[in-house]
């Protein structure tokens, strides 16, 4: 008998503490950050962002939920201070693991975003998988923005970036993707630049980091020949004069079939070898034409050359400009020369790397359109 | 009818105690040690252990039915055999003392932050008072069960985060000119498979040794494999430069991800919580549980419970003397050095005078 009561009050005992009944608080208890801003203001730390509001508002009652949100804003000379501002005019604890994007000033990010990274990682409420970007506004205003389209700028931001990455003509930097590419010897990275274009919060293009400072912005219509090094499912459309009739073009979709990235080490020079095997389907001409045989073979080479020279530019620009391997290729060159990548240092060896690249593109399909229609027509 | 432990009971007791703590933080180890090439040291760790495993269970299955309390006592004169038998109780105790006060300090930098470590160690102990108890008959079958879930649970989360790592991560894999190096660095990581010194403690069968021989050395093979699934997954995501910096390797690690298409459980930390906290508490119980019967068997007029009750107790004070988590990793430093003693140095000196003898009998 003493021994049941001894079982049940154990049991009683486990309930109580293991399912949370003890110190329960209520999810509008807290403070629920949804994005985050981080800038540079006459020398003090910036922080901005948007909060959830779970209680109901009558103007927003029948908004998505994610579209209720207040802003909030704090400074200091430190990350503690401006943390403990906030805090001091807020009354209930924050809550950072639903945070979908950290964003960061230009002006911070050009002292450098490597400690607030750090920041996040040691931060138990943080998601690692956090999205970071840099943006051409100043945080607290790009966060106060009136997005017009019933969801919270973080989400916002989320979402086109996580389309695009999907679609291949962006990357998702996460928090953890950086800190990863900061601990390799490479030195630079590149992550989402975004900003107001004709009132709407739009992706820009990337952010080309060194050292974790901004130093460059590359324009999105630049940032295809970068995108065929970084991202798996490329996917962009391509216009081609027509060979025979120049005012004609194709439209073609191009995809990545095979990327091979090989580093010889030959008389302590690096030479990096680029393997690029593309798809490409005809989407649709510009006029309707006959595609002959003979000129698919033309435009495979001149789908190969354009892509070619869009890879180079940025290699180029890299090496000469920037100064630092954004590409990740030292991760291929101390996987295939680990005592090299020991003894010397990537960044220094970099910027005099040869670098040959191979495009080589095959025409896949031609979208159902018959090509013969033409030749018949004509022998008729 | 009388209780025995089956082969496989014995096999997940051995799996219980190695695997428990060091699942978080052996990645962290490995890559710091040998980097990309790291899982060829686990290799070789693999196989000393191995080896050191046949030593114990060789002599166990010569005194069946017996633990190390009893065929010391035969093998040597009696205060050696003491001496021995206090050594063990010493190391059992202080390890589930600290294994439970790393444990929760993990667990409150990490999930519970908010939670005294009082708290959360009390309550780990106090389930594992109610399992010990009931000796090791039960403790067996929560081993199986929970054994089995825990491979179940870590396979799924390795392939999980292997899905979202980069294959070049975890290159270059091998280098012939290495291979002294390998093996040297081999000497640290061997740490991570103490745990088979339990075998000194449980009581085997001799009929079917050979299955005894297959189950536990195939454990310890499949717990190398296990050990190399952890360490290359942790890399392939975290990178073998950044995950030197993380004691939770793969909380970390698991932390980097989220596989989208998993929609509820896309954050698998929450699945490894669960399994890693499964894992500690049969390290915590079977560690609770030798020191117990190794202090019973000194002790036989004092009931089971209640020496039970007496190590639980002051298990729990002494778990919460360190005043800081470096000084607990520095006890728990010292404490896997002991291991060396009780898994390497008194199991082959029994073994030897247990071979001497035989050979001086048979000359007789």
């Amino acid at each position: 008998m003493l021994k049941k009561a001894y079982e049940i009050l154990i049991l009683i005992i486990c309930s109580i503490a293991l399912v949370g009944c003890w110190d329960y608080r209520d999810i509008d208890q807290k403070c629920v950050v949804v994005s985050i801003g981080v800038d540079k203001v006459k020398n003090m730390i910036e922080f901005s962002g948007e909060v959830a509001q779970f209680a109901s508002s009558k103007e927003k009652g029948e908004k998505a939920q994610v579209a209720n949100v207040y802003n909030m804003e704090s400074l200091g000379k430190t990350f503690g201070e401006a943390r403990k501002n906030y805090d001091s005019s807020n009354p209930f604890p924050l809550f950072l693991g639903a945070a979908r994007v950290v964003v960061f000033g230009q002006d911070y990010a050009k002292e450098g975003i490597g400690s607030y990274l750090n920041r996040v990682d040691r931060t138990t409420d943080y998601r690692k998988t956090v999205l970071a970007v840099v943006s051409k506004e100043k945080p607290s205003i790009l966060l106060n923005t009136d997005t017009q389209k019933d969801i919270a700028v973080g989400f916002l931001i989320e979402n086109i970036i996580g389309y695009l990455e999907n679609k291949g003509r962006s990357i998702y930097s996460t928090v953890g993707d950086l800190l990863s590419d900061i601990e390799l010897q490479q030195a630079g990275y590149v992550m989402p630049y975004i900003g107001m274009k004709k009132d709407n919060i739009s992706y820009l293009g990337l952010a080309v980091m060194k050292d974790s400072k901004l130093i460059d912005i590359i324009d999105e219509k630049n940032t295809q020949g970068m995108l065929y090094l970084l991202v798996k499912n490329l996917s962009s459309f391509e216009g081609i004069e027509e060979i025979e009739n120049k005012n004609n073009k194709y439209s073609f979709l191009i995809s990545i079939k095979k990327r091979k990235i090989k580093i010889d080490y030959e008389k302590n020079i690096p030479v990096i070898y680029i393997d690029l095997d593309l798809d490409a389907q005809l989407s649709y001409q510009y006029y309707r034409e006959h595609l002959h045989k003979k000129n698919i073979e033309k435009l495979e080479k001149e789908i190969s050359k354009k892509q070619k020279q869009k890879i180079q530019q940025i290699i180029q620009k890299a090496q000469k400009e920037y100064k630092c391997d954004i590409f990740g290729f030292a991760e291929y060159f101390r996987a295939q020369h680990i005592q090299e990548y020991e003894k010397m240092k990537w960044r220094e060896i970099f910027p005099n790397s040869k670098v040959v690249i191979r495009v080589n593109t095959k025409i896949i399909n031609t979208n159902l359109v018959n090509q013969n229609v033409k030749e018949k027509v004509t022998e008729e | 009818m009388k209780q025995t432990l089956t082969h496989r009971q014995i096999s997940f007791i051995v799996f219980g105690l190695v695997v428990g703590y060091g699942l978080i933080n052996l990645p962290q180890k490995v890559a710091e040690s040998g980097g990309t090439q790291g899982w060829v040291s686990l290799v070789f760790a693999t196989v000393f252990t191995m080896f050191f495993t046949y030593i114990i269970l060789s002599l166990s299955l010569s005194y069946p039915n017996q633990t190390i309390d009893e065929y010391s006592k035969v093998l040597m004169n009696s205060f050696f055999s003491y001496i021995i038998v206090i050594f063990y109780i010493i190391y059992f105790f202080i390890s589930f003392c600290m294994m439970t006060r790393i444990t929760c300090e993990t667990i409150k930098l990490t999930i519970l932050t908010n939670t005294p470590i009082w708290v959360i160690s009390l309550t780990l102990l106090i389930v594992v008072y109610y399992a010990v108890i009931h000796k090791i008959f039960t403790i067996g079958r929560i081993c199986e069960i929970y054994g089995m879930m825990i491979i179940t649970g870590s396979i799924f989360l390795f392939f999980a985060i292997f899905l979202e790592g980069e294959w070049i991560h975890l290159l270059p894999f091998f280098e012939v000119q290495q291979l002294p190096k390998y093996i040297y660095n081999s000497k640290s990581i061997v740490f991570s498979f103490l745990g088979i010194e339990i075998l000194t403690i449980l009581p085997i069968q001799k009929k079917d040794n050979i299955h005894v021989y297959k189950y536990v050395l195939g454990m310890i093979l499949f717990i190398g494999f296990f050990y190399i699934l952890d360490v290359e997954a942790c890399i392939a995501v975290m990178g073998s430069e950044n995950i030197i910096y993380y004691h939770d390797a793969l909380l970390a690690t698991l932390r980097r991800i989220d596989i989208k298409e998993l929609q509820f459980i896309r954050r698998l930390d929450g699945i490894f919580i669960i399994v890693w906290i499964m894992s500690i508490f049969c390290s915590v119980l079977i560690e609770v549980y030798a020191t117990v019967h190794l202090i019973s068997k000194k002790f036989k007029n004092i009931s089971f419970s209640k020496i039970a009750v007496f190590v639980s107790i002051i298990g729990f004070f002494i778990s919460l003397l360190p005043m800081t988590f470096m000084q607990t990793e520095e006890i728990l430093d010292i404490v896997s050095k002991m291991g060396v003693l009780t898994v390497v140095v008194f199991p082959t000196i029994l073994f030897i005078i247990e071979k001497v003898k035989k050979n001086v009998k048979k000359s007789i």
